[in-house]
């Protein structure tokens, strides 16, 4: 016989690895939907790109961002021949100078630091608050889950802007209200206030997986509520918590600008050893008070944040459709 | 219904108290009193007079009282020596202002500033004017444009609307507020950087603008993927088949059954135009109830304070309700319970 059949060499040969179906994760899955999303990617590596402008801010600032000695306020941006100030703008200034000729680029890339700080930092703190409420709420059921829900009621029509700028403005001068420039009470005011939205999002997904047969299996080996709560109803409601997670930081970052504009946010340090010397709340405000004699200030403010907020967006969309099975 | 309607008004008081108590606590633990400076006058005050004053307005009683008698009411003396019950803020009294003597809050809410002026011309409805009016822009726009994104899925036009939405939803209103006087008022100069003549029409639109944009976004995204879900019912195949003209096939069974989804996110919306409109009155300068809420803070105006987060808890108890009820009526499938 001329031809043999010989299946084992020649197939393994072709390709075997093509063959064999690889087993994956839920998260195996979602990273292969994500990475389909060219928005969310792009999305992904200009948060990178913030993230590393926020770890290199001392390497990467061309100047002192708290410096006013250059005498040189109010220049333009190197892009504008003359500001309506009637300066030239000055090559080592890129972004241009404010009304005490401190560089516009160098806030705001100290800025970057303070936004991303407290943008992952409450976020953090409401997830372990929220979370522990919720699933407590879902797995007690009866009276507990009621009264707690009630809680939860209370502060999900309180007005949170107003909560947040009362306690600013109470607690801004004492000893707690300094701590780390304010973002002590920042993030513990934010935690009070921002709960309640991902503990009822907590409580459902616990009362959803409670039921299921194998939470009974579980439990008919005698498992206690803390182990099914780690083991089970954790890591089978992590997608939703990290869904949360990419769109409340951009909201947690806002916040702070928000805050920040009125003049009760973070108080940014006057000296350059510590982390906080500038925020773009602050910046907000500074450029405000002079938008006709230097516009550019407040035009490259808005923009930074606006890129922030967009591309985080885009981000935390692509995270939910990724995570959310109902896609495939 | 009513039943529904009872419980959950009755549930708004202990929501409405215990907001009360957490911002009257707040208030009080600030240090700092209403006495400490005035800014009117420009130096202390001295003992004497500050005696007095907390005397007139209460504040050397017990904190629990000054509470009680925010809240609930309290018996004054009156001139004449006689004892009076004042109600509290249960009557819709929200007491008198620390810092604009002789001006209760509510009068400062609620009055408009000058004799001729109507309710809409107050502090209160001019908030409540610039609210509704970004509704109705974000409505009026933000639900045909989800409607023409779903009729042309996948075309330029679908991914237009849905990129600017996103972009809509994700920019705030601050950062959106201050672009657009940077373009109309220091670029094109249409409109001056501080507008003082609200009664110019021309005024209102940047201030609605930049509240009803994230607010037009979201209605148009919800719209639009609301109308995808409705296209592919059966019902819809029904009318196509039964020989139904397009036109009515998309008036009378499509979008007014898309709608409902659209109106359950009107409650949320409601609600953050009313607060988040406190950012725009802050940028534009704009006399409603939000702008001058920052310095009574600073100025320990107490009443006012007290006044304000009341208020506004009020407005956030009563849109959510509101929505609630709008299911109702417009999917009677929803039975409230």
């Amino acid at each position: 016989m001329a031809v043999t059949l010989n299946p084992s060499s020649s197939v393994k040969s072709v390709d075997r690895a093509k063959l064999e179906v690889r087993s994956q994760s839920q998260w195996g899955l979602a990273w292969r939907r994500f990475r389909r999303n060219k928005l969310a990617i792009v999305s992904g590596f200009i948060l990178i790109g913030f993230l590393l402008v926020a770890f290199l801010a001392p390497v990467i600032s061309p100047h002192n961002p708290l410096s006013d000695k250059s005498g040189k306020d109010f220049v333009p941006p190197i892009f504008i021949a003359k500001s309506p100030a009637g300066r030239s703008p000055d090559a080592t200034y890129i972004l241009g100078t404010d009304q005490q000729g401190r560089d516009v680029l160098s806030r705001l890339i100290y800025g970057t630091r303070t936004s991303l700080l407290v943008g992952l930092l409450p976020t953090a703190v409401v997830l372990i608050i929220g979370t522990l409420i919720g699933f407590w709420a879902g797995l007690a059921g009866g009276s507990t889950d009621n009264i707690l829900m009630r809680i939860n009621d209370v502060f999900y029509a309180f007005p949170d802007v107003l909560l947040l700028i009362l306690a600013n403005v109470a607690f801004g001068d004492t000893p707690f209200g300094k701590t780390w420039n304010g973002l002590l009470l920042f993030v513990t005011a934010l935690g009070v206030v921002s709960w309640s939205g991902l503990a009822r999002l907590m409580r459902g997904s616990a009362m959803s997986i409670k039921t299921l047969d194998y939470i009974a299996a579980a439990r008919s080996l005698g498992m206690g509520n803390w182990q099914v709560m780690t083991r089970h109803i954790l890591p089978n409601s992590l997608s939703v918590m990290v869904v949360w997670a990419a769109l409340a930081i951009p909201a947690f970052v806002l916040t702070e600008t928000v805050l920040g504009f009125l003049g009760v946010g973070l108080k940014p340090a006057l000296e350059l050893s510590q982390v906080f010397v500038a925020s773009w709340g602050r910046l907000l405000l500074d450029a405000r008070s002079v938008i006709e004699a230097q516009p550019w200030f407040l035009i490259c403010t808005c923009f930074t944040i606006a890129l922030f907020v967009i591309a985080f967006t885009f981000f935390g969309n692509g995270v939910r459709d990724a995570l959310d099975p109902r896609q495939k | 219904m009513g039943g529904f309607l009872v419980r959950r008004l009755l549930w708004a008081i202990p929501v409405l108290l215990v907001i009360s108590v957490i911002t009257f606590a707040m208030m009080k633990a600030a240090p700092g009193g209403p006495w400490d400076r005035d800014e009117d006058r420009g130096k202390q005050l001295d003992k004497r007079t500050q005696q007095l004053l907390n005397q007139q307005f209460g504040l050397d009683k017990p904190v629990w009282r000054q509470y009680t008698s925010y809240m609930f009411g309290d018996w004054r003396e009156t001139p004449e020596g006689e004892s009076n019950f004042v109600c509290g803020a249960i009557c819709g009294n929200l007491g008198p202002s620390f810092k604009q003597r002789g001006r209760t809050i509510q009068d400062i809410f609620f009055k408009p500033p000058t004799e001729d002026g109507t309710f809409l011309d107050s502090k209160f409805g001019r908030s409540l004017q610039l609210a509704l009016y970004a509704l109705i822009f974000a409505i009026v726009i933000g639900i045909p444009a989800g409607i023409v994104a779903a009729l042309n899925q996948n075309k330029p036009i679908d991914y237009a609307v849905t990129v600017i939405s996103n972009i809509g939803i994700a920019v705030p209103s601050l950062v959106m507020g201050l672009l657009l006087i940077i373009i109309f008022a220091v670029g094109l100069k249409l409109v001056p950087v501080v507008a003082k003549d609200w009664d110019n029409g021309l005024m209102w639109i940047l201030p609605i603008v930049s509240l009803g944009l994230a607010t037009l976004a979201r209605v148009a995204r919800y719209m639009r993927s609301s109308v995808l879900d409705v296209m592919r019912t059966d019902y819809i195949r029904t009318a196509r088949a039964k020989g139904l003209r397009e036109n009515l096939v998309v008036w009378r069974h499509m979008l007014r059954n898309a709608l409902v989804p659209v109106i359950t996110i009107l409650g949320p919306t409601l609600a953050s135009l009313i607060t988040g409109a406190f950012t725009v009155e802050f940028i534009f300068s704009f006399s409603g109830i939000g702008q001058d809420f920052v310095r009574s803070i600073g100025n320990r105006d107490y009443s006012m304070i007290m006044g304000t987060s009341l208020l506004f808890a009020v407005l956030i108890v009563f849109a959510n309700l509101s929505v609630d009820i709008l299911y109702g009526v417009v999917d009677p499938r929803i039975r409230l319970e």
